[in-house]
């Protein structure tokens, strides 16, 4: 049986502009070109990139656990293109040479799971959320003293205006009870539903009927942080 | 199947980390403090000035909660009290600050005659030690910061650390070639050991009173309150830190060979031994809970790594063997950033294959 040997390049640098591959350290790896014998199959390709990923890694000292098994998957996908191509040019001049595989690694060992990486910086703010774990335990900023009366007044009327508005909201929420609603969510995805009830805190809203882009879901519910917006004929 | 150790690694620090400090178990969890040499990358309008830059951290996921801006020049040494509301570093522009952890203001800045290298609280909080290039210890009383600290003489290179010791009734010192106990109500030394080489790093183990000293590629272990040798390993390479497990079964190390190695305490033999940073490893500590352990590096980089691989704790998932190996062929990683509503989709049975999927959408 014919090979065909499809020669792909992998090698290793750190680029920061590729935020879609490694990204524990903050470092991203590129994948670019380094000479692998392979038979041509694409899913073999994969295991091969990541595992000459993995071994030129080590090698260099930046291996990075289960992330590089990850990263060869993805690069395989994205050469794969550049592979077939190269790969037709190949097949004209068919070379002899036998089953040079990678051999696989050995022992295999699976990398332990990770929920997420943890959270960095976020690049604008020094942090200390207000919104963070330990924000009860922040000190309340005194409030500055103007005469007292005035005061109260100002801050019974605020009161009173919530107060009204949140009644007017809450009423708004019965009469939409068992009618058709349209919502705005993210990224301009629209769908409709029969609105059901909401929970205590308005974080979710039961919905039936509820029509998206890939079919009819009999019951849902949507969370109101999704939403950005919705509509309703009373 | 066996399980390989995934190390965590927080982003932030573009600059050697040189020190890190957990907080005690509070009941919001525990926290992490890490310091380093110079201007962390996130903060691009600060980022033409070369000033360290102390973060803290939430203690078992790694998550950033904040950074503390203020000093003028590297931060070498950072501690968290015990509650963590209250964090301390010691920095290259002759200042030690105090700042409240919540907020993350500055409550207080302590100026001194040379660069400082190390800050400790009491289990109070209510005195701050410093120690710094100008071999002198100070301890600063918080709750009247404008009075002159009470200042401990005797130290004749700059001193690297310093730490309060049984109940804060003694404090114990570090310089380049000395080990110095010395006695809080006095102000006089107690005891002291001598060393050929330089002592890289001391830690304090309150329960047990056990002092944790390396010093080329020995790991030595004495009694904190008489300064006698119990026990020393030696390492394959120049050990710049190492750190004893709470309940003292294990211990770990790392230096110049940016490998971190586990030991047994007992037996001393070499359990583990991790690749994985890119530059020699400057500090590392147990956390309070014993659960993991987090490693600084010149590589600008802090990773935290579980104690007992596989087990779920934090943002590691323990994965059953009955549970589907094609889901395991597949490492679940998350992209940074991303919502709790994005994390339970990724560990849902039906999610796919992440790599394909679009950006993130921020809810």
């Amino acid at each position: 049986m014919q090979q065909t040997t499809v020669c792909v390049c992998v090698s290793v640098s750190v680029d920061t502009s590729a935020p879609w591959l490694i990204s524990s350290g903050g470092f991203s790896v590129n994948l670019i070109t380094r000479l692998v014998p392979h038979s041509g199959n694409c899913e073999e390709l994969a295991q091969c990139l990541s595992t000459e990923l993995i071994s030129s890694l080590e090698h260099r000292g930046h291996w990075e656990g289960g992330s590089v098994l990850g990263a060869g998957h993805l690069a395989a996908e994205k050469h794969r293109g550049h592979l077939e191509a190269h790969g037709e040019e190949i097949q004209g001049t068919e070379s002899a040479r036998g089953q040079e595989g990678i051999a696989p690694e050995t022992p295999v060992t699976i990398p332990v799971p990770v929920l997420r990486l943890p959270r960095g910086p976020d690049g604008f703010s020094r942090g200390f959320a207000p919104d963070g774990r330990r924000a009860p335990l922040k000190p309340e900023v005194p409030q500055i003293q103007e005469c007292p009366i005035a005061q109260e007044s100002l801050e019974s009327q605020e009161q009173r205006a919530r107060a009204a508005l949140r009644e007017r909201y809450l009423r708004s929420l019965l009469a939409m009870v068992g009618r058709q609603v349209s919502f705005t969510l993210h990224e301009g995805v629209r769908v409709a539903a029969h609105f059901g009830a909401t929970d205590l805190d308005v974080a979710n809203f039961y919905v039936s009927q509820l029509q998206t882009p890939i079919g009819v879901q009999a019951e849902a519910l949507l969370r109101c942080s999704d939403i950005i917006s919705y509509t309703f004929k009373p | 199947m066996a399980m390989r150790q995934t190390p965590l690694t927080c982003s932030g620090h573009t600059r050697p980390v040189v020190d890190l400090a957990f907080s005690g178990i509070t009941p919001y969890g525990y926290f992490l403090i890490s310091a380093c040499k110079g201007a962390g990358q996130h903060l691009p309008a600060l980022s033409g000035q070369r000033y360290g830059k102390p973060m803290l951290r939430q203690g078992d996921t790694g998550d950033w909660i904040g950074t503390f801006l203020g000093h003028k020049g590297a931060v070498w040494g950072a501690t968290l009290n015990k509650d963590a509301s209250k964090a301390a570093t010691a920095a290259a522009d002759f200042t030690a600050k105090v700042w409240d952890a919540v907020s993350g203001d500055e409550l207080m800045t302590l100026a001194h005659k040379h660069i400082v290298k190390t800050v400790d609280f009491t289990q109070d909080s209510n005195y701050l030690l410093t120690g710094g290039q100008d071999k002198l210890l100070r301890i600063y009383d918080l709750n009247k910061p404008e009075a002159e600290p009470k200042e401990i003489s005797g130290h004749t290179s700059g001193i690297k650390k310093a730490l309060w010791c049984s109940e804060d009734k003694q404090i114990l010192s570090a310089d380049d070639k000395t080990v110095r106990l010395w006695d809080h109500a006095t102000m006089t030394e107690v005891k002291s050991l001598n060393f050929n080489m330089s002592v890289s790093s001391m830690e304090y183990i309150p329960e047990g009173e056990i002092l944790v000293i390396t010093y080329g590629r020995s790991i030595a272990f004495h009694s904190a309150v008489s300064l006698d040798p119990i026990k020393s390993f030696e390492a394959p390479a120049t050990i710049n830190s190492a750190s004893l497990h709470p309940e003292k079964e294990f211990l770990v190390a790392g230096g110049e060979d940016f490998k971190l190695y586990k030991y047994d305490y007992n037996s001393g033999e070499e359990l583990e031994s991790y690749k994985g940073h890119f530059g020699p490893i400057h500090c590392v500590r147990f956390s309070p809970d014993g659960e993991l352990y987090a490693s600084g590096s010149e590589d600008g980089t802090l990773r935290l790594w579980q104690t007992v691989v596989g087990k779920t704790y934090g943002l590691w998932k323990c994965v059953l063997p009955e549970e589907d190996s094609a889901e395991l062929a597949k490492p679940k990683l998350g992209f940074p950033e991303t919502t709790e509503e994005e994390l339970e989709e990724m560990t849902s049975e039906n999610s796919d294959c992440i790599y394909s999927s679009t950006p993130d959408v921020k809810a």
